[in-house]
């Protein structure tokens, strides 16, 4: 594999995303959410105490001060949880026609008639929506961090640690979205399996619970076979809200629940380079 | 190497449909070689596969002397696709940029090879940093034109290039095609523009329910075996041509043009030597040409029959 060929693919996947509507609106409203929430919220902070805290105007801290560091533990942790649930659902549905447009009739042919690979065609889309999915992130929990940090005078670089779980839970999601892709090349499609995997993997979380509620025997069985290799994105996300809220990570739940999310997504993203590798255009 | 492709026995199946069967073709190096057919006879299918993009279920396929698949060989190939799409935010430049940097082309030659083709295929300056969604079919074509052109290719894969462009415009791909034929390029072009292909072209091949039915030199299959004779107008001119060999076909006022079908170089030369000899004064003799319409009838018709 040729990495400046893979990169070559991945910067025109992002020179497309920068005119790409869904992507504009989804920097949109993260742009919209942290002026609203450096405009809304007033902190007053005197030696690393909140004496008084104003959100839209009604008080949220008043009478009996709060510690800088007890706010931003309980503050974090929600925009982590925010990044993992509607981060996701809107990338989901932001990044749904990139592969189908770069692999459509007339493009394809043109693209594989090049000096290029066709798995690293594959690498490069899946390189490109990982770095859109990565600066989303940043920008949100970057931004969202920077505003505090002017409102609070205290930084913290847990909520980025936190945010990498949506990261990674995304693009779990996003490898199945690009193997649908490569079969179908369409973008709805695409989407649908996107938020299939993304449902089957907030249930898979509670596994446990899940096939309690299922009739034992082959049923059970299977949905356990089924649900086995899914990423647990609830879990993902409790691991990235706890560190965020300042919890130690443990690392005994955590690296089996990233380890296997990561080898879900590579595992699709091999499955698509083969279908792309053996499909006629 | 003096043929820039080769094809032996190539099939190709989709599902249940021969798209391709037994074809075999050679395109002479440095040739401009015409594809023509009906719709559906395989000539796509059989460009794809020249390029790798389909594979071939049987036979042997080489390309500049290598395999298809081989991806270092593709810098050399320059290829429009017949419904191309360019991204629709993209600016030609921008377009042009991206396909030169996968060509592996550095940046001083992406910005000179560049500014070389947008010229050659006479896209407005002003259009090159306008983003291409809101182009005309033409200028989309044209763009695509000059990314195969790129890097001066050895071999230029066109698949309807001249596709929704208007007729200046065609003369003005025909002469670049030219030129590039002149610099040394092998041209491969699928077209169903008959009379272009007939200008521009001088190897052609018939393909009809995808095998090759007619192939070779345009010149060559162009040939009739039939003379047209324009004698000067004279008393009983019409009798010593018939008794020469020659059919009468048109009185043109001052002359009358005769007729020599089915009838060999010699043949012509006893039959215009009797008419000399009875005091005929030949003022023209013309070579009955077929165009590539009637070419591609004559190639088609026989074979369908054939296949049925």
């Amino acid at each position: 594999m040729n990495p400046r060929t893979v990169w070559n693919v991945a910067a025109d996947v992002l020179r497309e995303a920068v005119f790409s509507k869904y992507l504009i609106v989804l920097f949109g409203l993260i742009f919209l959410g942290l002026v609203t929430l450096a405009l809304a919220l007033d902190l007053e902070v005197v030696d690393g105490m909140i004496s008084a805290g104003k959100l839209f105007g009604g008080t949220i801290i008043g009478g009996q001060s709060m510690a800088v560091g007890e706010l931003l533990t309980s503050i974090m942790p929600v925009i982590v949880y925010l990044v993992c649930f509607l981060g996701t659902i809107f990338m989901i549905i932001a990044v749904a026609d990139i592969a189908p447009r770069v692999l459509q009739p007339g493009r394809v042919e043109l693209t594989l008639s090049l000096p290029i690979r066709r798995h690293e065609l594959v690498a490069g889309i899946y390189l490109g929506v990982l770095i859109i999915a990565a600066s989303s992130t940043l920008f949100g929990i970057g931004g969202a961090s920077m505003v505090l940090f002017v409102k609070l005078k205290m930084a913290s670089a847990a909520p980025l640690v936190g945010a990498l779980c949506a990261l990674v839970g995304f693009l779990a999601i996003y490898g199945v979205m690009l193997a649908t892709s490569c079969v179908a090349r369409s973008p709805a499609l695409s989407a649908g399996f996107g938020f299939l995997v993304f449902g089957a993997g907030l249930a898979t979380s509670d596994r446990r619970l899940v096939l309690m509620l299922i009739k034992s025997g082959v049923t059970r069985d299977l949905a356990a076979l089924v649900m086995g290799p899914l990423p647990r994105l609830k879990t993902l996300a409790d691991i990235g809200g706890e560190y965020a809220g300042g919890q130690a990570i443990r690392w005994g739940e955590a690296v089996p629940v990233i380890g296997g999310s990561v080898a879900f997504g590579l595992f699709f993203v091999a499955l698509a380079c083969i279908v792309v590798t053996v499909k006629d255009y | 190497m003096t043929v820039a492709l080769r094809a032996r026995g190539i099939e190709k199946r989709f599902g249940s449909v021969r798209a391709v069967t037994g074809l075999d073709l050679e395109v002479p190096l440095g040739a401009c070689f015409g594809l023509i057919g009906e719709n559906g006879a395989g000539k796509t299918t059989f460009i794809k596969m020249v390029l790798g993009i389909t594979r071939p279920n049987a036979g042997e396929l080489s390309v500049l002397g290598g395999s298809p698949h081989d991806v270092t060989l593709r810098r050399h190939i320059g290829y429009l696709p017949e419904r191309l799409q360019i991204p629709e935010s993209f600016s030609p430049l921008r377009f042009l940029a991206s396909v030169g940097r996968v060509k592996g082309l550095t940046r001083p030659q992406i910005v000179d090879e560049t500014r070389r083709v947008l010229e050659l295929v006479g896209l407005d300056p002003v259009a090159w940093k306008r983003s291409t969604g809101g182009f005309s079919k033409g200028m989309r074509q044209r763009t695509g034109l000059a990314a195969a052109l790129l890097g001066r290719p050895k071999l230029l894969v066109l698949d309807e290039p001249t596709d929704g462009i208007d007729p200046l415009g065609r003369a003005q791909i025909r002469d670049l095609i030219a030129d590039a034929v002149r610099e040394g390029t092998t041209v491969f072009l699928n077209s169903h523009l008959l009379a272009e292909t007939e200008k521009i072209c001088d190897h052609v091949a018939v393909l009809s329910q995808g095998r090759v039915v007619v192939r070779g030199a345009l010149d060559v299959l162009k040939r009739k075996d039939a003379f047209r004779v324009r004698f000067k107008k004279a008393d009983g001119d019409v009798d010593h041509a018939t008794a020469a060999g020659f059919a009468p076909v048109d009185d043109l006022g001052d002359s009358r043009v005769f007729k020599l079908e089915g009838q060999s170089a010699e043949a012509l030369s006893a039959a215009l030597a009797k008419a000399l000899g009875a005091g005929l004064i030949v003022l023209e003799v013309m070579p009955e040409l077929k165009d590539l319409e009637t070419i591609l009838r004559e190639a088609i018709v026989p074979s369908a029959r054939g296949a049925a």
